[in-house]
């Protein structure tokens, strides 16, 4: 029994000055009120424990010298629940009145202990005023022990899981700390052995608690921490979607805040400008702003600024850190995570300034693209006017005096006038090309096999021995005129272009299953050679010489298709007709969102299915 | 379609009005004096007889260019035709544009027909042959408007 006692004297004793020098060390590293009270309370304990060790046990007749130690040892005892008071303070609002209370308590206790005759030893029966003393120190050490306990237990409600964790270890060492002095009430050989064991262990086991709760190892701190790194990397993941910078800063600070168990986390740039904050103090922004300004700073590492505020320079910006009383001081795990951040709100911020410049592009590419359709429209329509001059003084002339001009001037009347009804023509479908984009689409429901078949019905007058055969064509949501211009352009390109009078036109349409559709036009004309398939949608561009003479075409008709198809969310193109050996098929991709879905396509009745 | 018949010809552009002048004048079998004004509020007021027009005699058929400054042309449309002394006189636009929104947007304004510039004689001709038919067919109706 008495080999464990001694072992656990000892114990204790390394065990309280261990606690002690992590205390003071805690405090070199983070200069803060805080810390301080905590050095000094545990600090003193350790030095109690140690010396305690060293003093040999009450004698009789012991030396004045030896006496005065012990009662400082013991004074020193009683002061210790009162430091821990203070330190327990730090963390929560002041009560005055009760401070007073305790500080007179405590005074008084000193005192009594300073002038109590002697200390009893072990063996010796207690006088009555001892223990009056030892109930006094008693009930001294445990009100305040308990408050403390409950002082700290509470602090921790709202705060991040480390801190909270923390606190609460400190309150358990506080509470189990009182525990191990209770059985001190009573004599030793009034003590069963057993509590006597456990008395002598409980002051270890606080020691472990209080240990844990101001010095963490990293490994217990990286377990506690992981609500908060969940709800960081949640996060994380919720900003990829984000698109402003500032949205995405109030998805990442509160969290890094937590994390990081500050009181506040501000964000601000290279020139020390804020640009956002979580869980700063009003006014603090600027305060902010003004230290970070002031600074020169190594990137990549934290630099205190303040006792209370640390910088962490990233490319581009600056991460503010306000500490709280709570704060751990920063071991290099906490760097690492500061690291960690840093790294990701400089990811983040990049690919925020690269949205953002490609919304600018995008914009002045918008810009640029209707300044030059209104100019396209606009010089059309300006180029009208002369164009109808020109025309109608041409037409004049070869009528009244068609008969006088012979010859090569005939012929010289005769270009001209062919040349001024092209450039008409020209005009006017630039006209309607430009318009195909500035026009506000008004979109109705459209029954292309009607309209297909109507198209045709019209085409056919001018040109009788082509023939046009019809399957089912879905019901879109498009403007009527434009599917008329595509249809006409379609048809009327492949009869002029088909180079027989008699060519077989085949309008035709599949779904493909994702609700969309896909158009084809077919003929067996004599086909558009591989290498012209792209080029022919573009603007003015022609094939080789019309077939048919007389007959020109600007060349925009399928440049229009083009235009009229994509403002859909369409797509055009031409691949090799599936019927005929030589003819082209033009496929129309009408996309799902076009297509009227409540009807299904049909050889002109509606049915309505699904 | 009666001898003599005075017509409005409003159109801007000296070219056009040239070429539509003339196209009137080739018209055959027809005694026409053309009168002819460059903005729309001129042709207001020569329709209606005020300012530089006072004294003047109501033309029989008004030829309107649908651009014109001042006044547009669908103004002096809409203006003619909401004038119960002016609203029975023919009126037919002359139009650059085939745009089937324009040409409804005249019809809808009251107006009686169009013709797209430069206008032919034959197109002139044809137009006025089929309001002259219109004309003598209401004549013979039980009119509620005759002014």
């Amino acid at each position: 029994m008495d080999a464990l006692t001694e072992v656990m004297r000892y114990l204790n004793a390394v065990l309280f000055s261990a606690l002690g020098i992590v205390c003071y060390r805690a405090w070199h590293l983070q200069r803060a009120v805080p810390a301080r009270r905590l050095a000094l309370t545990f600090g003193s304990l350790g030095a109690v424990a140690m010396l305690g060790l060293l003093l040999p046990e009450v004698a009789e007749g012991e030396g004045l010298g030896l006496a005065i130690a012990r009662r400082v040892l013991i004074a020193i005892l009683v002061v210790f629940p009162y430091l821990l008071y203070r330190f327990a303070k730090s963390f929560g609002p002041d009560r005055a009145r009760f401070d007073n209370l305790v500080r007179a308590a405590t005074l008084a206790l000193v005192g009594a202990t300073l002038v109590l005759p002697r200390i009893p030893t072990e063996t010796e029966t207690r006088p009555v005023w001892f223990e009056a003393w030892i109930l006094a120190f008693l009930l001294h050490w445990t009100i305040l022990s308990v408050v403390v306990a409950r002082s700290l237990w509470l602090s921790g409600r709202g705060l991040p899981t480390v801190t909270r964790r923390r606190m609460r270890m400190l309150a358990l060492g506080s509470l189990l700390l009182t525990l191990a002095l209770l059985p001190a009430a009573v004599p030793a050989s009034g003590q069963p052995n057993a509590v006597q064991v456990v008395a002598r262990m409980l002051p270890a086991l606080s020691a472990l608690f209080f240990y844990l709760g101001f010095a963490p190892p990293a490994w217990l701190r990286t377990v506690w921490r992981r609500p908060e790194q969940q709800a960081l990397l949640a996060a994380e993941l919720a900003i990829l979607t984000e698109q402003t910078r500032e949205r995405v800063l109030n998805h990442l600070l509160p969290q890094a805040s937590k994390v990081i168990g500050a009181r506040g986390v501000a964000l601000l740039d290279d020139g020390g400008t804020l640009v956002a904050g979580y869980g700063l103090a009003p006014g603090q922004g600027e305060e902010l702003s003004v230290l970070v300004k002031g600074c020169k700073l190594p990137v990549g590492e934290p630099t205190a600024l303040t006792s209370e505020v640390l910088a962490f320079p990233i490319t581009g910006a600056v991460l503010a850190v306000v500490t709280s009383p709570y704060t751990p001081f920063f071991g290099a795990e906490e760097i690492g995570l500061l690291q960690e951040l840093g790294v990701f709100t400089e990811l983040v911020l990049q690919r925020e300034k690269l949205l953002e410049s490609e919304r600018t592009s995008r914009v002045l590419a918008e810009k640029a693209n209707t300044e030059l359709e209104t100019l396209a429209y606009g010089l059309s329509h300006d180029l009208k006017s002369p164009m109808i001059s020109l025309l109608g003084y041409v037409e004049l002339l070869e009528g009244e005096y068609g008969d006088v001009i012979t010859g090569d001037g005939a012929h010289y009347l005769a270009r001209m006038t062919a040349s001024a009804r092209y450039m008409q023509d020209l005009i006017q479908d630039l006209l309607e090309l430009s318009r195909i984009g500035r026009m506000q689409t008004e979109v109705e429901k459209v029954h292309l096999h009607a309209l297909a078949e109507e198209v045709s019905n019209t085409l056919q007058d001018t040109y009788p021995e082509a023939t046009v055969s019809m399957g089912p064509l879905p019901v879109v949501l498009a403007n009527p005129l434009r599917m008329r211009q595509l249809f006409t352009n379609l048809l009327e390109n492949a009869m002029i272009h088909g180079g027989r009078p008699d060519v077989h036109l085949r309008v035709d349409a599949v779904a493909s299953g994702d609700g969309a559709w896909e158009i084809s036009v077919e003929d067996d004309g004599v086909g558009i050679p591989a290498v012209y398939r792209e080029k022919v949608f573009g603007i003015f561009e022609r094939l080789g010489r019309d077939s048919r003479p007389g007959q020109s075409s600007t060349g925009i008709g399928l440049a229009a298709c083009r235009k009229i198809v994509e403002a859909l969310g369409g797509h055009i193109g031409i691949a090799d007709s599936a019927h005929s050996e030589s003819g082209v098929r033009f496929h129309i991709t009408v996309p799902a969102a076009a297509v009227h879905t409540r009807a299904s396509a049909t050889s002109g009745r509606l049915e309505l299915s699904r | 379609m009666n001898d003599s018949v005075r017509v409005l010809v409003a159109e801007d552009n000296e070219d056009h009005l040239f070429l539509t002048v003339r196209a009137l004048h080739s018209m055959e079998g027809t005694d026409l004096v053309i009168d002819t004004v460059t903005d729309g509020q001129q042709a207001l007021d020569y329709l209606r007889g005020e300012n530089d027009y006072v004294g003047q005699s109501r033309p029989d058929l008004i030829l309107l260019d649908i651009k014109m400054p001042r006044v547009d042309g669908l103004d002096v449309l809409e203006k003619v035709k909401s004038d119960p002394q002016l609203r029975a006189i023919p009126t037919v636009m002359l139009t650059s544009s085939e745009r089937p929104e324009d040409i409804d947007r005249a019809y809808v304004l009251g107006g009686n027909s169009y013709v797209t510039k430069p206008a032919s004689s034959a197109s002139l001709s044809d137009r006025l042959t089929a309001l002259g038919t219109y004309w003598t067919q209401l004549a013979s109706l039980p009119s509620t408007n005759a002014s």
